[in-house]
């Protein structure tokens, strides 16, 4: 890139619900401003414009079929900066739910009898396939967020994602803690960032954002044992987008839930 | 001829388009969904009731709202739960918010630089930047309504079973008047420029199917129409319209109608079947743009969806100004208690593309044991190939990329939202 150029940004999408592209899309009254600093090279859902070299490439859904994990690659070859954007980029959101069954039940029960099913694998991170420069966490992404790290990446400055809990944003915002109105809720152990914006609503965090990096998870189970919470409640609690938990893939400590507290 | 386009581009999701050609016969033309399987039904399987809709939401972001209605419509229901009338309202304008959203994305984002020969909305800019700032500010105002009831518009967190969760504040709904007012002067605004645009033509008549309602212009509720048949069905009866089933090139379920055919759902169906219900406003644009029902031009799909958004903006002035007329606080209880208990549930709204249905059934701990989401473009998928094989041996003549071009305006003229599509099929399936 030379030094007048403006870098060039792509946008793919892989197995997700495309809600994050449209929350950078609705940023409607900086989006002129945000694209005018860069040039668009390849963004599917709005333009029929297709290049590969990039210098910036964000990256957002889950990785779930063989093809995709090679998609990925050949992305991550053509990329000088990946940013993994979204829940379904950075955790592998939602998708996770359906790692909890072996995929040929998966298949068998959804579509049926079939003489060849369509490809299928557990579902991936992308940092669990390329490496990542940058992770945009959230269920949907937050647009302030997404607009701090556009321009520091514009600017060449460094951006870092918050490692406190959504605790700490609920107190700025002066709500009122969900737990003294009897809901359970996940704030006390997920990265904030999102300005607490779920339990702003009277609606319990469901960790959309992942863990921060050292979290009190026996705190927390002990916090949900106390509201009266079985064990299996408490799994219900973590399954929406915390599913790594469960299975000792989250990255911080290799915690499983059976070892830390759910006894 | 051979003209193949992977991933269709400025369509939400993938899907791929084919034609081949010999000595000017068409010999095969399709449009095949290949979005990966996502396994929502499985996802839900065993999920309590509570977690239905924040789930089901995620099955799409651009109509996150319509989804999650239909889901907790659908536990509503199973559970025999009432929301409030002000809480009802309250949904009403988020869901015209989703549909001024998602139509205009379609209108000038989607299908708009087709119209005006270029490759995307953002090099419209150059020689039409009054457009492009007219399509910002209204699509804007159709996320700011879902925003301010739902909480945000991708994936709202306020719409819950019961009611809302929380009151939105009295200023912030008095804010939405200006906006919508503004909102409907650009929506006006554009009609010249959207009279100039040529739509190619295609005529062919269909099945139309969408949700009616006395009187109204229904997207929140209603009984099943079908332009096939006398009569409504409420429901629940779905089973009785929609008959799905699988193809082998696809990962989406394909539907037929109660006429035996392939149907269509999604604006130009709501136009055909309720125009007579439109605001007075919204019918006048309507006929500005060529539209008297019933048209059986599918390219026309995009003009009826225009001119839903007058409607919605009308429909949600209307709703504000009632709301505000209403006598409470925010820090009002707006839900009503819920009571889980074991059932099955059906939830039905017309999302921007079409009718959406949500049906679940629950065990005696209220965990869900079966689900099923009959989604608007697989119910499309059949029609838009039938209107693909009418139209290409008419245009095999032209030059491969006019015919290439004219393909993929047909594909994005039913603003086909594969993520929904590919992502639900049916299952049944006891246990967890």
């Amino acid at each position: 890139m030379g030094p007048n150029a403006k870098p060039r940004v792509a946008f793919y999408d892989f197995t997700c619900c495309e809600g994050c592209q449209l929350v950078f899309l609705s940023q409607e009254d900086a989006l002129l401003d945000l694209l005018s600093h860069v040039e668009i090279v390849n963004f599917r859902e709005v333009t029929s414009r297709r290049e590969e070299d990039c210098d910036i490439a964000f990256i957002e859904g889950s990785i779930t079929t063989d093809e995709e994990v090679e998609r990925l690659k050949r992305i991550r070859e053509h990329a000088r900066t990946l940013v993994a954007f979204g829940a379904c980029a950075t955790t592998g959101g939602v998708n996770k739910l359906k790692n909890r069954r072996p995929m040929d039940e998966n298949l068998r029960m959804v579509c049926g009898p079939m003489e060849r099913y369509p490809n299928t694998i557990p579902t991936l991170a992308v940092p669990e396939v390329v490496r990542c420069e940058y992770l945009l966490h959230g269920c949907p992404i937050d647009g302030g967020e997404l607009r701090r790290l556009w321009l520091a990446l514009v600017d060449g400055r460094e951006f870092r994602q918050p490692n406190v809990p959504v605790c700490y944003d609920c107190r700025l915002r002066e709500n009122v803690c969900l737990y003294h109105k009897q809901i359970v809720c996940l704030g006390p152990i997920t990265r904030s960032g999102c300005g607490a914006i779920c339990p702003t609503w009277g609606v319990r965090c469901d960790g959309c954002r992942g863990l921060i990096d050292q979290p009190n998870l026996n705190a927390e189970h002990s916090l949900l044992r106390q509201y009266g919470l079985t064990v299996e409640r408490m799994i219900d609690q973590y399954v929406v987008f915390q599913g790594s938990v469960l299975s000792g893939e989250a990255a911080p400590g290799k915690v499983s839930f059976a070892q830390r507290g759910a006894d | 001829m051979e003209i193949k386009v992977s991933k269709v581009t400025r369509v939400e999701g993938h899907g791929n388009l084919t034609l081949l050609a010999r000595d000017g016969k068409v010999e095969d033309v399709r449009f095949d969904v290949v979005e990966s399987l996502r396994f929502f039904e499985m996802m839900l399987l065993g999920r309590w009731w509570d977690r239905v809709p924040e789930i089901a939401s995620r099955i799409c972001g651009i109509c996150a709202v319509a989804h999650t209605l239909a889901a907790v419509k659908a536990v509503e229901s199973a559970m025999g739960v009432v929301p409030g009338e002000l809480a009802v309202k309250l949904r009403r304008i988020a869901l015209d918010g989703e549909v001024i959203q998602s139509n205009s994305l379609h209108v000038y984002y989607l299908a708009g630089p087709d119209f005006f020969g270029q490759p995307d909305v953002f090099h419209m800019i150059a020689d039409h930047g009054d457009l492009v700032r007219i399509a910002l500010r209204v699509k804007a105002t159709g996320n700011l309504l879902s925003e301010t009831i739902g909480g945000r518009h991708v994936h709202p967190l306020n719409l819950v079973v019961g009611g809302v969760s929380r009151l939105p504040r009295r200023d912030a709904l008095a804010a939405l008047v200006p906006k919508l007012r503004q909102c409907k002067q650009d929506l006006l605004d554009s009609v010249p420029t959207l009279k100039s645009v040529q739509v190619p033509e295609l005529e062919r008549p269909t099945e139309y199917v969408a949700l009616a309602k006395a009187g109204e212009y229904p997207f929140y509720d209603g009984e099943i129409r079908s332009s096939a048949s006398d009569g409504l069905l409420p429901p629940a009866d779905y089973g009785r319209v929609v008959h799905e089933y699988m193809t082998p090139t696809g990962t989406a379920k394909h539907s037929h109608g109660p006429g035996g055919g392939p149907y269509m759902v999604g604006a130009l169906a709501r136009f055909n079947l309720n125009a007579g219900a439109l605001t007075a406003d919204a019918r006048q644009v309507a006929e500005d743009l060529g539209l008297r029902p019933p048209v059986h031009r599918p390219y026309m799909i995009t003009m009826a969806q225009f001119a839903e958004c007058v409607h919605c903006v009308d429909d949600a002035l209307r709703l504000v100004g009632e709301v505000l007329d209403t006598n409470f606080r925010d820090t009002d209880p707006a839900g009503t208690k819920v009571f889980p208990k074991a059932g099955r549930g059906v939830g039905i709204v017309e999302a921007p593309r079409g009718m959406l249905i949500h049906d679940y059934t629950f065990d005696d701990e209220a965990r869900v044991t079966a689900a099923n989401q009959v989604i608007p473009t697989a119910q499309n998928l059949a029609n838009l190939q039938r209107d693909l094989e009418t139209v290409a041996p008419r245009i095999i003549g032209l030059p491969a990329d006019d015919v290439r071009l004219r393909l993929e305006m047909l594909v994005r003229a039913y603003d086909p939202c594969i993520s929904c599509s590919a992502h639900v099929l049916e299952m049944n399936q006891e246990g967890r």
